[in-house]
């Protein structure tokens, strides 16, 4: 059976990958729109999203839309296939349990 | 580390879970400004068939195909990912639209009221579909458009365009907002 991934292993990253693999490939979600759905405070989502980045599994793009700050996250290939090995982990034990 | 199957089973539900209300919200804000287009469609569409009701064969056949377009500019998703949406859109809307005229065909004659309730009530369906489908906020939008109509075609029927142009048109137009701030 495969090693588990401790980086997505953690509940708020689970989280934060599981809304992001939702979405339509590349497509992005507003910070504070992945807050409401992960049910995070701000600063614990911030920090999940820095060790993401640094994985390489997440994509963070900030910019302005008018004068107001924006933070849009995408998932990238390599996250999206870090989250389907981690899903299939999962059913592997379930299968195995079978 | 390793996980036990109960906790894996869990995990998986967990998943899902966020998954599904993560697609949800998607589905909303992307749902949004085609309900704003809509609404103004209406506000104009409506509100000119109140004014020049002998027009309305030239008022509505422009602004469909304007609703029609910006719904399709709309669904497209970003240039990197998928890109079929736009064709479900038209297909979905044609769909509608067809059905439409066939039911107008079958029913003949119907009044311009009867007409513009028929394709209101099933802009309605297709929202509570949605609710069914997706989430639940749709389908409380179809079912508020298809109670306005009702009572605009029932109730206030010597001033039915009006009634949807403001009313209907404002309705849809909120709907937006609604989805929007889910």
């Amino acid at each position: 059976m495969e090693q588990l991934d401790e980086t997505i292993h953690q509940p708020v990253r689970l989280k934060i990958m599981a809304a992001l693999k939702a979405l339509p490939k590349q497509e992005a979600i507003e910070f504070v729109r992945l807050r409401a759905v992960v049910e995070a405070t701000e600063g614990n989502l911030g920090a999940h999203l820095t060790t993401l980045e640094k994985a390489g599994y997440v994509a963070i793009e900030k910019d302005f839309v008018g004068k107001k700050p924006r933070t849009r996250v995408t998932l990238t290939a390599q996250g999206r296939r870090a989250f389907e090995r981690y899903v299939d982990y999962l059913r592997g034990i379930l299968d195995g349990a079978g | 580390m390793t996980l036990s199957s109960e906790q894996a089973a869990q995990t998986l539900k967990d998943l899902e879970s966020v998954g599904q209300r993560s697609s949800q919200l998607y589905r909303y804000q992307r749902t949004a400004p085609m309900l704003w287009v809509w609404g103004a469609i209406w506000l104009v569409g409506f509100g000119l068939s109140d004014v020049l009701p002998e027009h309305i064969n030239l008022i509505w056949p422009p602004l469909d195909l304007i609703g029609i377009g910006a719904c399709m500019y709309l669904g497209r998703s970003n240039p990197q990912g998928e890109s079929h949406h736009s064709g479900r859109w038209l297909l979905s809307i044609f769909s509608i639209l067809a059905f439409y005229v066939l039911v107008l065909i079958v029913f003949q004659p119907a009044s311009a009221q009867q007409s513009a309730s028929l394709i209101a009530l099933l802009v309605a369906l297709f929202y509570v579909l949605a609710g069914v489908w997706v989430g639940a906020r749709f389908a409380i939008a179809g079912l508020v458009f298809a109670a306005l109509t009702l009572v605009g075609y029932f109730i206030l029927s010597a001033h039915f365009d009006l009634w949807m142009a403001l009313v209907g048109g404002g309705a849809l137009g909120l709907a937006g907002f609604w989805l929007r701030r889910a």
